[in-house]
């Protein structure tokens, strides 16, 4: 008998209801084998290449390591962590990471959610406008940074050219503290309002036109429609999509580097900008990890208190 | 709702232009020089400008000839991306269609696992790495590029191919294994092929991911492996910035991604919305 064969009379030996979803008819031991012969090999790359790399960091947190010392681990310390909480520079680089966040994501939900509706229904040119709203998300954060920089200079830029026309004068865009986190607000809008409308387009693409007819037939208007009846269906998508925004805000980098190298004095100095100065340009990296890890715990913890507020919101929805 | 609107073209014409100006003044940029960049904005190529081929002249093949970094880019970014995707692939299929269990974790317990490691701040490892990296000489290096973008890529892979894979039908597959085919073959002649859609958009968002990093490139590279973002990066100089260049430089790196803008539009949603549940 061959192994085929014997593979074919197990399997049809075994009854289909006590098998998973998505399992094959097959000895178990050769199930369970062969399934981690494919997962294996990715979840190895990954303990190395992530999970590694994660651990030493904080063994460099808790060590002094710099190019100093010639990138030797010295003895055990919490210098660094007793360091972090009492820098000032620190907590305000969080304090920017959390107002740009908070301003940026729902801006880019509101936008991307209005744009989404507009282009739900077939309309002429909608492929048009759906593949140009997307381009900007592909755009590398080095490009977008000094596109900003060039549309924002006060001299050569075109926007306080404009302004200078209309006798407006020049706010001066990457000058003030607070202007100039609006405009890295600005620049981040336009990079990744795409990626919501992307999402959420595709959430109200799936909802059918029955259920949108029934509810005007029985006498909702549009706002009423939306919340009730659009909201609820395109709220797990919703909810997948902010999150994605709301971890990927917070390790905001390279755009603001080029457009405002964290400037002016430190009004825009996101987290990772910060670990990368102390970590890259003061070489003292035991503590650019350090500040790297609080901002993980951070990221961690505000994305576990989000799942949790989104899964009691949605459960009230659904009800 | 088949009625068309007019005044959806408003808001919609609006969006366009706040997408599309900035992208035309790099367009525009890229034909500029020193004299037609400083003293006030220039609208028009032809009409308040003379357009000339500088910029180009100097990045393919003059002194700051990108063709290097473009090389680099293509190299480290398209190995890694495909190696992430083959062992992506792999590792979604085998998490979509096994009961894989250990310790605690079960299989859409490992799924997290892996999906996870995309919550991490890149800057957390970054700095592991440049260490780990000096000490086994692969700061600057292709391979050392490669291997990091493998990490940073895994990810996204396993998290769309597994929504891919779900979508294929596991009669076609229980078939071909009572006709006496092998797991392997399975996987490879018959489930994969069937993703081969899903796998381009993949690919495309996974690269894109990695094409444009600053982060890892900025921090372990220095110049013989650059990549293109390090090259834009670099025309910010002691002696000025060299506008042209950068938009010159990024035009080049453009062109690929809105190519694959136009083919992701649909596929990309399929695998970001696929893969999350379960």
């Amino acid at each position: 008998m061959t192994a085929a064969a014997a593979e074919r009379q197990s399997g049809e030996s075994g009854t289909r209801s006590d098998l998973p979803r998505g399992g094959l008819p097959l000895p178990r031991l050769g199930r369970i084998a062969s399934g981690w012969a494919f997962v294996l090999p990715a979840v190895l790359v990954l303990l190395l290449l992530n999970t590694f790399p994660l651990i030493y960091s904080l063994a460099l947190s808790f060590s002094q390591v710099s190019t100093d010392t010639g990138l030797s681990f010295g003895h055990a310390t919490l210098g660094n962590w007793r360091i972090l909480l009492h820098d000032d520079n620190f907590w305000t680089s969080l304090q920017f990471t959390a107002i740009f966040t908070v301003i940026a994501v729902p801006a880019e939900y509101v936008i991307g959610f209005g744009l989404a509706l507009l282009l739900r229904d077939h309309i002429a040119g909608g492929g048009f406008f759906r593949v140009l709203f997307v381009i900007p998300m592909m755009l590398a954060p080095v490009t977008i940074g000094f596109m900003w920089r060039m549309l924002y200079d006060p001299s050569n830029g075109p926007i306080d050219a404009v302004l200078r026309g209309l006798h407006l004068g020049s706010p001066g865009w990457l000058s003030g503290s607070h202007l100039a986190v609006v405009s890295v607000v600005l620049m981040d809008v336009w990079e990744w309002t795409p990626l919501l409308f992307l999402l959420l387009l595709a959430g109200l693409q799936g909802i059918p036109d029955e259920v949108l007819d029934a509810a005007r037939i029985d006498g909702a208007n549009g706002l009423q429609t939306i919340m009730r009846i659009v909201f609820p269906i395109v709220g797990p998508v919703s909810v997948m999509a902010i999150f994605l925004r709301m971890i990927d805000c917070f390790g905001v980098f390279g755009q603001i580097f080029l457009l405002t190298g964290g400037g002016p004095g430190t009004a825009t100095t996101s987290t990772t900008l910060f670990a990368f100065f102390q970590g890259f340009q003061t070489f003292n990296l035991s503590y650019g990890a350090t500040i790297s890890l609080a901002l993980l715990v951070l990221v961690i913890a505000v994305a576990t208190l989000f799942l949790l507020i989104a899964r009691l919101v949605m459960r009230r929805v659904q009800i | 709702m088949r009625t068309t609107r007019r005044w959806r073209y408003i808001p919609l014409g609006l969006w366009a232009i706040f997408v599309l100006f900035p992208l035309y003044w790099v367009v525009i940029t890229a034909f500029k020089d020193n004299s037609s960049i400083y003293g006030g904005a220039r609208w028009l190529p032809f009409v308040d400008y003379h357009p000339n081929l500088g910029a180009w002249r100097s990045i393919l093949g003059g002194d700051n000839s990108v063709l290097a970094p473009l090389a680099h880019s293509l190299i480290a970014v398209g190995a890694s991306t495909f190696i992430a995707l083959v062992l992506g692939s792999m590792a979604a299929y085998g998490l979509v269609r096994f009961p894989l269990k250990v310790a605690w974790m079960r299989s859409h317990d490992i799924s997290f696992f892996i999906i996870s490691q995309r919550m991490m701040p890149p800057v957390v490892i970054v700095m592991a790495f440049f260490i780990l990296y000096r000490h086994l000489q692969l700061l600057d290096s292709l391979l050392g590029m490669t291997i990091v973008y493998t990490g940073f890529a895994l990810p996204i892979v396993v998290w769309f191919m597994q929504g891919y894979f779900r979508q294929v039908p596991i009669e076609l597959e229980e078939a071909a294994l009572i006709d006496g085919a092998g797991r392997p073959s399975v996987f490879w002649r018959i489930a994969l092929p069937l993703t081969a859609p899903g796998m381009v958009a993949t690919f495309l968002l996974a690269f894109s991911f990695s094409w444009n990093d600053f982060l890892f490139a900025v921090m372990l590279t220095q110049t013989k492996a650059s990549t293109l973002p390090i090259t834009i990066a670099q025309q910010q100089g002691e002696l000025g910035t060299a506008w042209w260049n950068i938009c010159a430089i990024s035009l080049i790196s453009i062109v690929p991604m809105v190519i694959a803008a136009i083919f992701l539009q649909k596929r990309l949603v399929t695998g970001l919305l696929g893969g999350s549940g379960r």
